[in-house]
């Protein structure tokens, strides 16, 4: 079988009354199945990659250590909506993770070559 | 004298907008859990009330009160808070 081209859509943050973890543990399944993934954050899913989390003094599971774990997983193809993520104050270096900026109709583009959309 | 606590993201829900509608000058904010993302930035500069937050919910998402905007707490100081207004509303 064709390996599929699965865009992420992470729109929702780490610690709040979704499970933002979950959407981690999610992509490197997909991943171990050999699927060509890439992974936008936008909106309030821009907060999962904010650098410096100490989530155990509200005794969670910081989700930094999922994101580590993507480039294990040769998960490389990370994106970061970049409206998002200036709405909110965050530049490059608030950001823990290597990813690329993109504006509205990048964003656009990248939407379109997908087989698959996975929104979270 | 009202506390007001938000506890969802400014920037995904209205709760903070439309507590900054009824708010009056003497009540204040209390921003927990979500809420706290309301401090990064400039949302709250210029805002006339008292403004807390809960320390740890914002070193947990790895932020900080860089504008000094808000007076920082610990659940225990949060009880004391809440035992000090006489009325508190949590805008969900």
């Amino acid at each position: 079988m064709q390996p599929k081209n699965l865009l992420f859509v992470i729109r929702h943050s780490s610690y709040g009354l979704f499970p933002g973890r979950e959407i981690l543990d999610a992509i490197l399944a997909a991943s171990a199945y050999g699927q060509n993934i890439q992974v936008l954050f936008m909106d309030e899913g821009i907060w999962q990659i904010k650098s410096d989390q100490q989530a155990n003094l509200i005794a969670q599971k910081s989700v930094e250590k999922n994101l580590a774990a993507f480039e294990i997983y040769e998960i490389e193809e990370l994106f970061v909506c970049e409206r998002s993520a200036l709405e909110r104050g965050i530049s490059a270096d608030d950001i823990s993770v290597d990813a690329q900026w993109l504006n509205t109709a990048s964003i656009q583009a990248l939407l379109s070559k997908q087989d698959q959309i996975l929104s979270f | 004298m009202i506390l007001h606590i938000i506890n969802r993201s400014p920037f995904t829900t209205n709760h903070l907008k439309n507590c900054l509608e009824v708010i009056s000058p003497e009540d204040a904010l209390l921003f927990m859990d979500d809420g706290v993302y309301a401090l990064q930035g400039d949302l709250l500069k210029t805002l006339p009330f008292k403004i807390h937050a809960i320390e740890m919910d914002l070193q947990a998402r790895g932020l900080n009160d860089s504008n000094s905007s808000a007076t920082l707490i610990n659940y225990a100081q949060m009880v004391e808070l809440v035992a000090k207004y006489p009325l508190s509303k949590t805008w969900f």
